[in-house]
């Protein structure tokens, strides 16, 4: 199916948004024809992650990275990829960079003070979770502040 | 008194029957069971019941984090980047 006048990384774009396998086709070929190749990397690598294939999702973010070293989305996913395999360590610095990157994302904050809480960071962990309330469009903040109040009844559980 | 006896009874038989879910299919055994299994261990134990507990079940509870019951903001699609054919609409 061929959308109009689109390039492939568009029309691979669009298949996407409605999970359609064609997707992947598309973003190879975007890459195969130089059209917006560390989005379309990055894109594979959301694919591949997904179907929990999660060594080619790496590969991919990191050749998303390797074409544009600032590339915002790959370094959240890849974060988000660490911190799902329990690489908290390496999750921490692909947030703290994707932050760098883009501050105004909340949810890179969101994500950060949750790996931070994890990791025994609690007063930075919480730092984080205040700065995602303060960006997020939300309303509803209660699993936020159940989350701050869990972090700080364990920071004082180990304390003790 | 009594009472107190029969409680404790049916405190013990509730560690067995999670032992022995656990003992023919450790996956059905979850993090608040274990939690639960803690604790009545730890009512029997206070009130000078004897009871083995199962290390694994007691260990499973300890490496309890109620942390992981938090999700994460799922991953991002990369498509800000102006497209072919946004330059050409520009244009």
């Amino acid at each position: 199916m061929k959308l109009g006048n689109l390039s492939a990384f568009e029309e691979a774009l669009i298949l996407d948004e409605r999970n359609e396998a064609v997707a992947k086709d598309l973003y190879l070929k975007a890459i195969a024809e130089n059209d917006c190749v560390a989005d379309a990397y990055c894109n594979l690598g959301v694919l591949e992650s997904r179907i929990n294939n999660f060594s080619k999702a790496i590969d991919y973010f990191t050749l998303s990275l390797k074409h544009d070293p600032r590339h915002f989305e790959a370094h959240y996913n890849l974060a988000n990829l660490y911190a799902e395999l329990g690489n908290l360590q390496l999750a921490k610095v692909h947030y703290q960079m994707s932050i760098q990157l883009e501050p105004e994302f909340s949810n890179s904050h969101f994500n950060l003070g949750l790996t931070l809480a994890m990791l025994g960071e609690s007063a930075e962990a919480v730092n984080e979770l205040y700065q995602y309330k303060k960006l997020s469009e939300k309303d509803d903040f209660r699993h936020v502040d159940e989350l701050i109040a869990t972090i700080s009844l364990t920071s004082q559980t180990s304390q003790k | 008194m009594n009472e107190d006896k029969t409680l404790l009874n049916l405190l013990v038989r509730a560690a067995e029957l999670i032992e022995e879910v656990y003992t023919r299919n450790p996956e059905l055994i979850h993090d608040d069971h274990a939690q639960d299994y803690t604790d009545i261990i730890a009512a029997l134990h206070s009130n000078k019941v004897f009871f083995r507990a199962n290390p694994k079940i007691i260990q499973m509870a300890h490496d309890f984090n109620p942390l992981k019951s938090y999700g994460k903001m799922p991953m991002e699609k990369a498509k800000r980047v102006k497209t072919k054919s946004q330059h050409r609409n520009a244009g």
